[in-house]
């Protein structure tokens, strides 16, 4: 079971919609997972229990397990690349 | 029964505006949106704030939309404030926040009680991925009229 941290600035509205598309990849995928939605001041208590964190807005801090910028998921640019990326990073 | 973004539409506003800025609109749009009693007097100081932590400009294939909003409590009642402007305004990416691009359309979503819309906060991006809908919205003049249009497209994405 993979655990995926998703944040934005609130934990509400972008995560809410990089969500919906980070679960419909991974179940394509075939990858097992669970998804952590939470601010962007929330990621430092829950990185320990995460695998990725894909976020909407630009990180600031440094964090000890990979991230990936998902705006693609909601912009529709550049989706395929964060796609490709969080597979990979799950994958391993 | 789900609620759709054609009714949070409904229950919201539309504007075809020129603002000068993006602090202008802000300001203009706190005003009437508390008199109106969708949202409380801490309205405009906290998304003024929040856009400038975490601002919320979005590049898109078409044109770049932006969408600013706020907790919960500083928020009346859910709605869908949509903003087409006559001349694009800059708003900071979300993505790389010390870069400025010109936006062009507003989604502002005013969302009171967050559990009951995920699926309507989730379907928002629906719309401005096709770019078939973002054109149309483009040519839409009324409020009425764009949720005509809202509809129409979920009725194609709950066929398709």
């Amino acid at each position: 079971m993979k655990t995926v941290i998703i944040a934005c600035g609130s934990g509400i509205a972008t995560s809410t919609m990089i969500s919906m598309k980070v679960d419909e990849i991974l179940n394509e995928n075939h990858i097992p997972h669970e998804i952590i939605q939470c601010s962007i001041n929330e990621i430092d208590s829950y990185e320990d229990r995460g695998d990725v964190i894909v976020s909407s807005t630009q990180l600031q801090g440094n964090y000890s397990i990979p991230t990936v910028m998902g705006i693609g998921f909601i912009s529709g640019t550049g989706a395929e690349e964060a796609e490709k990326q969080l597979v990979e990073i799950l994958k391993k | 029964m789900a609620v759709t973004i054609s009714k949070l539409i409904e229950t919201g506003k539309v504007y075809f505006q020129e603002y000068r800025s993006r602090d202008e609109m802000f300001a203009s749009l706190a005003e009437e949106l508390e008199a109106e009693g969708y949202v409380r007097n801490t309205f405009l100081q906290a998304l003024t704030e929040r856009e400038a932590k975490y601002p919320t400009g979005i590049v898109c294939s078409k044109y770049n939309i932006a969408l600013p909003h706020v907790d919960s409590e500083h928020v009346k009642k859910d709605a869908l404030v949509v903003v087409v402007l006559k001349s694009p305004i800059g708003f900071h990416r979300m993505d790389k926040i010390e870069e400025t691009i010109e936006v062009k359309v507003v989604f502002m979503l005013l969302i009171e009680e967050v559990s009951y819309h995920i699926q309507a906060i989730a379907n928002l991006t629906k719309l401005w991925l096709d770019d078939g809908f973002m054109e149309e919205l483009l040519s839409v003049r009324s409020k009425e009229e764009l949720v005509t249009l809202v509809k129409e497209h979920e009725k194609q994405q709950a066929a398709s």
